[in-house]
């Protein structure tokens, strides 16, 4: 019900010419009340070049997006559904939370991809159509102006194939040159649809990008947190991100045993679902740990499901983590983010963060993270929302990931 | 972070990728999956003429500059975005892959890795192609169904054949043994070309110009573990030096080192043989190769079969990328030849390699043109079974191991040591002759008999040798045979002490060989008899037991003395069947008397044991046996052993307990001349002491012998057990025998053994008569049983 105004030092500024970054957040109920509140803080009476709407699904987010929108003067707007809304004094679920960033140092172009066959319910999707979707939001980089450092931001449908494919294009798109940064939309864990809002319409199925070109440099952090557990089990058959059998054993079999599940965890689909937030895989790349987010799993099949491709023939470890592990990996993303900005203070912190960690973290969990956030914003304004799936690329090719936080730093 | 593992699963990952289907964008997948593979930015699939036909990562300019290199193809190269390390492989002969990475260079597992990622992408191209011509035939016309069907069998194949790499992978990544991957390579390239034979080569880090072929596969190929390939024309080797693919088509006996085991033929025919040789690699050096064999004009070896077996070569190169996998190899290949020649306790030669070695010397020798003696040393621990029992195992072990340093320290380094068996160890001095064999084995005596320290106990450890200098005829079995020879006369004559096989040695032995013929023909022949020696109760001078004694009716001879045969016997183990032979037939007999006759019903009966019997675990059921058929009462036999054999062939103890289940009791034999443990007394379930004749005969001449005499008979009634005289022929001797209260006696005094027709009646004459002790007089003579009873109401003494 409060009306927040959530200013760091550096973004009170004038509308000219020095870049910043402004936070608003509203947890009023009433969808477009909500979302006048938070952009209206965020904006501050300024003109900003970007919006970035994280909403919780409680709201209607048609609504929210149209709303937004007519607020939002000449600046583009993006945005995506969410499993829980962070800023810099904690996190909430069923809020709406409004990124808005401008002044004269940043370019900004903005671009959407929609996957067909994701609009037809039950369409049985192929990860070309993903792919292209990518492609073509990612399409931004090349409309943007080039200044001396860019990124794309994207947000992608957690729940629609292959994400590893929503990389794949993007970096098609992109090259070498620019990093990847962003997150999968999520529903509060129904794991039913999630939605992206592109100017004033939503979609699902959708990837929207805004690339950001600026002055200034541009950080992004990741890290996991995830620890192995046990032997490693080899992937003996799997197709795309379902999993069949590892070790040759039927792969819900192997998964639950390895978990010591529960009994109610193995018959009951949603609290598999619950169950699974916080016991990803990992699999094994060349010098680190790639985490595989467990969605859900064929009870009749004995297969699990993941959102990204868990590639036969690997190896995959069960993995675990505890409060200590996940706020550790809090800190070192910051610090890996802030390092890349050198000497120059952040202007704001947004983070993608796996709706598992905060699964592991609960509540108090989750205060400290966010604290420790703070801590390494030094006063910059926070936001960000809890996701089914991350993405960062600063090197190689791929980017996709699970269970991770990444932080993006903008300097 | 990254180690071998992490290449086979990339690679088992990348393959999986591809599916036959056709539908897939093969080159596509192949950019995104190689760069993410190697955490590269860029990757680049294109034609040999600079056509690119996929990329990732780079982008106008810079991707013109780096296809511009595509001839070079450069280790790295400078763009705008900064230095790229690179990495090209051929695609299927018309196309490169080739993938850059900004931040790291490439090292060489990745290289391997690549090129292996580029060579299965070759072959998944050339499956879709196939699937492509397939469904591209539109009239199924003869021809055309010929062709289609031709094509399904190669899908199938090369899918087999994909799904054969996927499991060799596998293996590797759940580490499955080594050898079990290798043969997984060898058998999955001979199944999928069908060649005869297939091994894996590998060249001998620690001697050049020699290589190992194992893992073999296929036809003809034996189960030995390597055969040695040091021939350089070998296509083997050949692979290796070009560190290329080798093809040779020719006549089998023009290809050097196949005769020797690669395919064995039972015709030794020629025959034409096609023979592919694929370099192997590890850390992209040639270190073998993977070699085929086919014959007669079976599969040629076309580019297809060279794609194939490379395609496995490379296989076989990522298992041994693996440095631990090499390792394995190296280890396990000389643990193998180790083991199959050494001796696991204490790492001396074992038999196999001393009776190889031993030949291969003596070849030598007689090759020489001057005289080149080879002296076998025959060592044997004295004892050694008293130390285990006593000590227990880990100590005898202990003191295995000490004897075999101390012995490997006193020859030179090219002289064999090698232990045999148990406590048996050899030494083969080449070059050397008796003299210097003797000296060697006289040095050895002293300085084994100094003591070990083992586990806090001191052991003073002797040794018995048997020095042999081989003749010039002798193969290794009779040269160690004549060794031995000579050690056991060390130990008959004493122990600790060496012996040289020499001419009389030589003699003897041959005489003791057809001794041992004789005796085994004599026991065919039952010409062994069993004559019984009456045993006399002193309180009331009658028969109460008899002692079966073996004699040799020999044809020929007549009556042979036991000391002729039974040294013998007892050398070459026919005792064993003789002792048998008695103890039955003894027990028989004596029942049978005592069936027969009343006054002999509680007969007791003394057999005697050798010391090879004592020790034979099937002793107890041999017993068993002979009173079951027999139906004397095991209360009536006593098992006579010699106090020597008493001590040192220590019957196990669950003889000696299903003995005295059996209620058979033991007779000690020449009690006083041995070392005995009064504890063996107790421990054995002994009935009887027999005194030594040696003390009866001294009695009442020296006065050591009637302490010693009179001391044992205490002894024994002490410990409730009885005591025999032995050897007594005079009246004196029994006299005082009977003053000193021994319980029985036995000796010519009663009667030489008769044979058991003539028994009963020697002892119905013993019995009848009665030796009074003198009355004045000294020395009587003997009195024997054909005198005239005296009168039977004259009680005498007692």
């Amino acid at each position: 019900m409060t009306l927040q105004h959530l200013d760091g030092p550096e973004s009170i500024t004038t509308e000219h010419d020095e870049p910043w970054v402004r936070v608003g957040q509203s947890t009023l109920s009433d969808s477009e009340a909500a979302a006048t509140a938070a952009t209206e803080s965020a904006l501050a009476g300024a003109t900003a070049r970007l919006l970035v709407v994280f909403a919780s699904t409680h709201h209607d987010l048609s609504r929210v997006a149209r709303c937004v929108d007519s607020l939002s003067g000449s600046a583009e707007v993006i945005g995506c559904s969410t499993a829980g809304e962070v800023v810099a004094n904690g996190a909430a679920d069923a809020s709406l939370v409004v990124m808005a960033l401008g002044g004269d140092g940043f370019s900004i172009a903005t671009g959407l991809g929609v996957c067909e066959e994701a609009q037809l319910p039950g369409a049985d999707l192929t990860s070309i159509s993903l792919r292209e979707a990518a492609v073509q939001a990612a399409s931004s980089v090349n409309r943007v102006e080039r200044r001396e450092h860019t990124v794309l931001l994207l947000l992608a449908d957690g729940l629609v194939g292959d994400q590893m494919e929503v990389v794949r294009g993007a970096y098609e798109q992109a090259g070498a040159g620019i990093p990847l940064v962003g997150g999968c939309a999520g529903d509060d864990l129904a794991m039913q649809q999630t939605h992206q809002i592109f100017g004033d319409a939503v979609y699902t199925g959708a990837v929207v990008t805004a690339a950001i070109s600026s002055d200034r440099p541009i950080g992004i952090g990741v890290r996991h947190g995830w620890e192995v557990r046990g032997e490693s089990m080899l992937v003996t058959s799997s197709q795309g991100v379902v999993v069949e059998t590892l070790d040759d054993l039927p792969a819900l079999d192997m998964y639950l045993n390895r978990f010591d599940a529960p009994e109610n965890v193995r018959t009951d689909e949603q609290a598999f679902i619950d169950f699974a937030v916080t016991r990803p895989l990992g699999i094994r790349r060349r010098d680190r740990m790639e985490i595989r987010f467990v969605a859900g799993a064929d009870f009749e099949r004995r297969t699990v499901h993941c959102i990204a491709e868990v590639p036969q023939g690997g190896l995959a470890w069960a993995m675990t983590g505890d409060v200590e592990t996940v706020l550790s990996a809090t800190d070192d993303a910051c610090a890996e983010a802030l390092a890349v900005l050198g000497d120059t203070e952040p202007l704001g912190l947004v983070m993608f963060d796996c709706i598992a960690r905060r699964s592991v973290l609960e509540e108090a969990g989750t205060d400290a993270e966010v604290s420790r956030m703070r801590h390494h914003a030094n006063g910059a304004p926070i936001s960000g929302f809890y996701t089914y799936g991350e993405i960062a690329r600063t090197r190689g090719a791929g980017g996709f990931h699970n269970q991770t936080l990444v932080v993006l730093a903008i300097g | 972070m990254h180690d071998a593992s992490w290449s086979l699963h990339t690679l088992a990952e990348f393959l999986s990728v591809f599916s036959p289907d056709g539908d897939q964008d093969v080159l596509r997948l192949a950019v995104d999956r190689a760069a993410e593979a190697f955490d590269a930015e860029v990757a680049i699939v294109l034609r040999l003429d600079g056509e690119v036909q996929r990329s990732i990562g780079v982008t106008g300019d810079e991707l013109a500059g780096l296809t511009a290199e595509c001839n070079n193809r450069p280790d790295h190269i400078r763009l705008a975005s900064g230095a790229l390390s690179l990495l090209w492989a051929p695609l299927d002969g018309s196309s490169l892959l080739a993938i850059g990475r900004f931040h790291h260079q490439f090292d060489s597992e990745e290289r391997a890795l690549f090129r292996a990622m580029a060579r299965s992408m070759t072959l998944s191209m050339r499956l879709v192609d196939a699937v492509e011509a397939e469904r591209a035939a539109r009239e199924v016309s003869e021809h055309q169904a010929h062709e289609v069907a031709r094509l399904l069998t190669e899908l199938q194949a090369r899918t087999a054949m994909m799904n054969h790499l996927e499991r060799i992978q596998r293996s590797i990544s759940v580490r499955r043994p080594t050898r079990e991957i290798l043969d997984g390579v060898t058998t999955g390239v001979l199944s999928h070309l069908g060649a005869q034979a297939a091994g894996l080569f590998l060249e001998d880090e620690s001697r050049p110009e020699v290589g190992v072929l194992f893992c073999v596969a296929g036809e003809g190929s034996d189960d030995a573990l390597h055969h040695e390939i040091s021939e350089r024309e070998h296509p083997a080797r050949l692979a290796v030096t070009t560190n290329g693919v080798v093809v040779i088509e020719t006549d089998r006996a023009a290809i050097p080192g196949t005769e020797d085991g690669f395919i064995n033929t039972d015709d030794g025919s020629t025959m034409m043989v096609s023979v592919l040789a694929a370099p192997v690699h590890r850390n992209g050096v040639p270190v073998g190769a993977l070699v085929l064999q086919t014959n007669n004009g079976g599969l040629r070896f076309d580019t297809e079969a060279v794609e194939i077996a490379t395609t496995f070569a490379e296989h076989a190169s990522l298992a041994l990328n693996d440095a631990s996998a090499m390792e394995a190899i190296r280890l396990a290949l000389d643990e193998a030849v180790h083991q199959a020649t050494h001796d696991v306790l204490t790492g001396l030669a074992n038999r196999n390699r001393v009776n190889q070695e031993l030949n291969r010397l003596l070849d030598a020798a007689r090759k020489s043109p001057v005289p080149h003696p080879v002296t076998v040393l025959f060592v044997d621990i004295d004892r050694f079974k008293q130390v285990n029992d006593a000590f227990g195992h880990a100590v005898g072990d202990e003191l295995l191991k000490g004897v075999a340093a101390r012995l490997q320290e006193h020859v030179r380094d090219h002289d064999l040591v090698g232990r045999l068996a148990g406590d048996e160890f050899v030494l083969i001095i080449d070059g050397r002759g008796l003299a210097d064999g003797r000296l060697l084995a006289q040095r050895l005596v002293a300085e084994l008999a100094q003591p070990l320290e083992i586990e806090h106990r001191t052991i003073t450890p002797s040794i018995s040798v048997g020095v042999a200098e081989a003749a010039l005829d002798d193969d290794a079995e009779s040269a160690l045979s004549s060794a031995d020879t000579a050690m056991y006369q060390a130990k008959q004559r004493g122990r600790g002490r060496f012996e040289l096989f020499d001419q009389e040695l030589r003699d003897s032995s041959r005489r003791r060989a057809s001794a041992e013929s004789d005796l085994r023909r004599a026991i065919d022949r039952q010409e062994f008899v069993v004559h019984y020696q009456p045993s006399v109760r002193l309180i009331d001078q009658r028969v109460v037991g008899v002692e079966a004694l073996v004699r040799w009716v020999h044809p020929t001879r007549g009556m042979v003395r036991p000391d002729d045969f039974i040294p013998v016997a007892e050398e070459t183990g026919v005792i064993g069947e003789i002792d048998e032979f008695v103890l039955h037939e003894a027990c028989r007999q004596v029942a049978e008397w005592g069936r027969s006759d009343d006054s002999m019903a509680d007969m007791s009966l003394s057999v005697n044991v050798s010391a090879r019997q004592f020790s034979d675990p099937a002793l107890a059921d041999s017993v068993a046996d002979a009173l079951r058929n027999s139906g004397l009462r095991p209360e009536q036999l006593y098992l006579e052993i010699t106090e020597s054999v008493m001590m040192e062939e220590a019957a196990s103890s669950s003889t000696l307990t299903r003995l005295s289940e059996l209620g058979v009791r033991l007779a000690v034999d020449d009690f006083g001349t041995g070392y005995s443990s009064l504890r063996y007394l107790r421990r054995f379930p002994v009935g009887l002491l027999k005194i030594d004749r040696s003390f009866v005969d001294g009695l009442g001449l020296e006065h050591e012998d009637e302490i010693i005499v009179e001391t044992v008979i205490g002894l024994a009634r002490s410990l409730g057990i009885a005591v025999v005289a032995e050897g007594v022929e005079t009246d004196a001797q029994l006299h005082r025998l009977t003053e000193l209260g021994c319980d029985f006696a036995q000796g010519f005094l009663f009667g030489r053994p008769r044979a058991a027709l003539e028994l009963p009646k020697m002892v119905t004459g013993i019995n009848s008569i009665r030796i009074d002790p003198p009355t004045g007089s000294e020395n009587v003579g003997i009195r024997s049983a054909e005198t005239p009873p005296l009168d039977p109401t004259d009680t005498g003494r007692l």
